[in-house]
């Protein structure tokens, strides 16, 4: 799983703070609440202008330090994170073990790295790595072993590389083989497992591995620069469809809906319609799932609204029911995009077609 | 505003300077490349007359580039669009071009970006030659007005050197945004510019060359790796779309170029034969080549070729014979790093740096990467162990471009040396542990391939940021040192004189010159270690190091030497330990192949060396009681 490190601490980044609805508004918390509502609309400058100055206003308060630090780390600003973090002590050392991670300085996050924290444990993992220490890597993995929510496939994998780098190559082949038997297109475990396999005797099943491998290196790099470009701009819905096709791409094709979909809640009308479409394609083509297609190019025409409808959702709708063998039901998309295009002979010619269709009802069956 | 930022402002501000005073020179002899150095940039030049006591108070690399008499600005021609070529730096190559047996510099310029509609490059910015001069080793004379065509004035990439056409002096082929050009050497440093008479004018974004005998038969062929498909008219927007925020695009945005070889018929005449020597790649699929090298890596005698790659899969292409190569990316795990990820390939280095005869491969990255240690571990296998060397951590803040698996202190393995800087200018709006402008890295090795870093000792070599792209090695003023040249994007040339490392006794050395490219030679010294080196340059980022095979002796003495050609030919040289190849008056003494078997000791009044015929071997006498 390629994993940019912006995004390796991405879901504790949750940029709202955790607020007691109990709690009476107080200052402080009210530029909380305004910093987050601007966060989420995309203004994270702003937002983050907000936390600044309620923080020298308020300078003891740790939440409000907690939550500009964390808004910090998420723009790059890790410099910056440091300082805030620093007036507040161990309070928030977990993320300045984070900052000081992310700007590579690895030999002082390491004694500041939750080992109790999965994300920050599999961090302290990456860190010894880097570092060249694999003794202390091997053992903070073995530390993780009970650790609940941890990345196991980002275990295995780290695991694999430790015993490849000792000359372990069995053990390495058996790490990434774990890997693979969860996430059969894992590219590092394909990887992997393909140097483990040249290694031991296995030299052209080694290969296959690594053209299968070769085959995904530039999809994994059509998503690095898809997160890449989603880092820049989070709130740019068509970049949230691009990582959504990258994903798809590499047949991760459950998180790849979640890009869609995140781009679909983002979408302004003008991007809406192609985005629904490659979600709807998706659907249809790789997961069999014809009506949820159905359903989000549904969701999207009605997002639209009668004012700014758009052709294209009704088409494919109508050829989603031919495929699913329900022309019947084509019918009538294939004239609401003609009513909305009334010229145009393709639609007119996919209507008659799904109308012969119809008039053969043994061939039609039930949804 | 942050500390870094501010200075990667302020540096932004300096290059937008440079550049347009680089345009304002435009009716100036063509050597108006040379520019007062800024008050930033003279920071640790030593004074003349210091002593080696002195130098070495200052550190390990010391600034000899004002007493050098090395004064060369490069122009990246920088423009509000961003325009991809402006930020990529330009090479360097350190060869001996008069025949004078001393390394001299040949630095290549950028200019004004050559857009349709923009400022002409009126003369003033061409690529420069600097030789070493006859009386005082280690300063240098502009010879560019007197170089004939070396004074090119294309926007320049890289450079590449060799003799191409078997007259005994080194040849010069430059690579462009445009036209390529292959200058030919006449054997007293005056080029003449031959592209036409030949198929090497690509009119492409070219990066690097090698120069290199792909097909064994005594003449050097040529690689030439391309970048990416560039539209100058039509610079699509990257970064932030408000004021000051446009940046640099990733290679991403922009089509790979398909490399392409050439065969010579040893006069010089190239004729392309990617597709013959099997070196093509598929439409979608080419590289984005920055670095190229040629090397035997997997030690049949055949030079192979090494590319990378930026943000796309680097590739290894294995030598098979009668100039024919297969991909042999995958079985050599040199594509991608130890997680199979690609990674943004610049510069490029290889050497033996553990000790066991073969070469490892080693590669700068972008940032956010590490730079990537490749070890041969044999049968055309390689293993990532950047992390394990010590070289990982270090690396993943800067972006690095030019390297060399180098002695830097004569101790007997190969250290490396990186200099760093950020590709996007305004990097720091971006990321604020990040900069445009950064320091080089220096790493130490212990001899069996861990590396120490050593940069806090490194002096001048690491004492400053600078938006770092050339690094390239060589003894440059003949005390047996390498010494290093930097070239920056946008700034003054540097020239490091090595005064060895603090704390550590005075290395010795030796150098070999004369050497056919390929050439393999095994050294034993008096405790017993071996050293492996092979001859010819090392390309770093778009140039070439000197192509002389350097022997850190590390105080002991030569016992034994053996020399193995390309062609297979094996010649052996056993030393009296009475007698060894240093003195106490010069540091070194350098050997001279002449091509036939012997050594010459220029500095020893020309001795001739030349093995038994019975035995192949010979014993070095000391001097004066020769046979």
């Amino acid at each position: 799983m390629i994993v940019p490190r912006a995004y390796l601490f991405a879901f504790i980044l949750a940029v709202s703070p955790a607020l007691s609805a109990s709690q009476k508004t107080s200052q402080p918390q009210r530029a909380q609440e305004e910093a987050a509502a601007l966060w989420s609309s995309g203004n994270r400058e702003e937002s983050i202008a907000r936390l600044t100055k309620a923080l020298a206003d308020d300078p003891e308060d740790i939440a409000l330090r907690e939550q500009l630090a964390r808004q910090q780390l998420v723009v790059h600003r890790y410099a910056a994170a440091l300082e805030t973090t620093q007036a507040a002590g161990q309070a928030l050392q977990h993320i300045t073990a984070e900052a000081l991670f992310y700007l590579d300085r690895f030999e002082e996050a390491l004694p500041l790295l939750d080992s109790s924290d999965p994300t920050q444990a599999l961090a302290r993992v990456t860190a010894f790595e880097v570092l060249g220490y694999s003794d202390e890597a091997t053992a903070a993995l073995d530390e993780m072993v009970d650790l609940a929510g941890v990345d196991l496939l980002g275990m295995s994998l780290a695991r694999g590389r430790l015993h490849a780098a000792a000359g372990r190559h069995e053990d390495a082949a058996f790490a990434y083989q774990s890997v693979l038997d969860k996430q059969p297109n894992d590219p590092g475990a394909l990887f992997g497992l393909g140097q483990a396999w040249v290694r031991t005797g296995r030299r052209e099943q080694g290969l296959e591995l690594l053209k299968r491998h070769r085959e995904l290196v530039p999809l994994l790099d059509q998503l690095d620069f898809a997160l890449r470009a989603l880092d820049m701009a989070p709130t740019h819905a068509p970049h949230h469809a691009l990582v959504g096709d990258a994903q798809r791409a590499m047949g991760q094709l459950k998180i790849a809906r979640e890009s869609y979909q995140a781009a679909m809640d983002m979408a302004t009308p003008e991007q809406l319609p192609m985005i629904a479409l490659r979600l709807a394609r998706m659907l249809e083509e790789d997961q069999n799932r014809w009506e949820q297609a159905l359903a989000t190019l549904q969701q999207a025409s009605q997002h639209l609204g009668q004012d700014s409808p758009d052709v294209r959702l009704q088409v494919r709708a109508g050829d989603i029911l031919v495929r699913a063998n329900l022309p019947a039901r084509a019918v009538e998309h294939y004239r609401q995009a003609l009513k909305q295009r009334p010229e145009d002979a393709a639609i007119q010619q996919r209507l008659e077609a799904a109308l012969s269709m119809a008039a053969s009802p043994a061939k039609e069956q039930s949804p | 505003m942050r500390p870094c930022a501010a200075r990667a402002r302020r540096l932004w501000a300096y290059l937008a300077i440079v550049s347009v005073s680089g345009f304002a020179c435009g009716t100036e002899e063509p050597s108006s490349n040379k520019v007062a150095p800024t008050e930033s940039e003279q920071v640790v030049n030593t004074s003349a007359g210091s002593t080696e006591t002195d130098q070495k108070a200052a550190g390990w690399f010391i600034d000899a580039t004002a007493e050098s008499g090395l004064n060369f600005l490069h122009v990246t021609g920088m423009t509000e669009q961003r325009q991809l070529p402006e930020t990529m730096g330009a090479g360097a190559a350190l060869s001996d071009f008069d025949g004078d047996g001393k390394l001299d510099i040949y630095l290549v310029q950028s200019g004004p970006l050559p857009t349709p509609g923009g400022p002409p490059n009126t003369g003033s910015q061409v690529n420069a030659l600097f030789l070493n001069d006859t009386e005082v080793t280690g300063h240098f004379s502009d010879r560019t007005r007197a170089s004939g065509d070396a004074a090119h004035a294309g926007y320049g990439m890289g450079v590449a050197v060799g003799d191409v056409n078997d007259d005994g002096s080194n040849d010069l082929f430059v690579t462009n945004l445009g036209p390529d050009a292959l200058l030919l050497n006449n054997g007293q440093a005056v080029f003449e510019d031959t592209t036409a008479k030949t198929d090497l004018a690509d009119k492409r974004w070219t990066s690097s060359a090698a120069l290199f005998d792909a097909d064994a038969d005594g003449d050097l062929d040529l690689y030439v790796s391309a970048y990416v498909d560039i539209d100058l008219t039509d610079p699509p927007w990257c970064g932030r779309q408000e004021d000051g925020w446009r940046s640099y695009c990733h290679p991403d945005v922009f089509e790979g170029l398909a490399d392409r070889f050439y065969i010579n018929d040893g006069t010089a005449r190239f004729t392309e034969a990617t597709q013959q020597a099997g070196l093509s790649t598929r439409p979608g699929h080419h590289g984005k080549g920055l670095g190229v090298l040629a090397a035997d890596f997997d030690d049949d005698g055949l030079q192979d070729l090494y590319v990378a790659n930026d943000s796309v899969e680097n590739r290894m292409w294995f030598n098979v014979g009668d100039g024919r190569f297969e991909d042999g990316t995958l079985i050599s795990a040199t594509g991608v790093n130890v997680r199979g990820l690609t990674e943004a390939g610049m510069g490029v280095a290889s050497g033996d740096i553990d000790g066991d005869g073969d070469s490892d491969l080693f590669v700068t990255n972008f940032d956010d990467e590490s730079n990537t240690l490749y070890r041969n571990d044999g049968d055309r296998l390689f293993s990532d162990v950047t992390a394990s060397a010590g070289l990982d951590a270090e690396s993943r803040l800067p972006v690095g471009f030019g390297t060399v698996l180098a002695d830097l202190d004569s101790d007997g393995d190969l250290d490396a040396a990186v200099t760093n800087g950020h590709i996007i200018d305004n990097i720091a709006l971006y990321h604020d542990g990040k900069s445009y402008a950064q320091r080089a890295l220096l790493f130490s090795n212990d001899g069996e391939g861990h590396f120490t870093d050593a940069s806090k000792d490194a002096g001048a070599l690491t004492a400053q940021p600078m938006v770092g792209r050339g690094l390239y090695s060589g003894d440059l003023d003949g005390d047996g040192s390498l010494d290093l040249l930097l070239t920056p994007s946008g700034g003054h040339v540097r020239l490091l004189h090595n005064a060895g490392p603090p704390n550590l006794p005075e290395g010795r050395a030796t150098i070999l010159t004369g050497l056919p490219r390929g050439t393999r030679v095994e050294a034993t010294r008096t405790d017993g270690k071996r050293l492996t080196r092979r001859a010819g340059p090392q390309p770093s980022y778009f140039g070439q190091t000197s192509d002389r095979v350097h022997l850190g002796l590390g105080g002991q003495g030569l016992l034994a030497l053996t020399i193995r050609l390309p062609d297979g030919q094996e010649w052996s040289y056993n030393f009296d330990p009475a007698w060894q190849p240093t003195s106490s008056a010069e540091a070194f003494v350098p050997f001279r192949w002449n091509g036939k078997g012997a050594l010459q000791i220029p500095r020893q009044g020309e001795i001739m060396m030349s093995p038994s015929p019975s035995t192949g071997q010979l014993s070095v006498h000391p001097a004066g009681n020769d046979r």
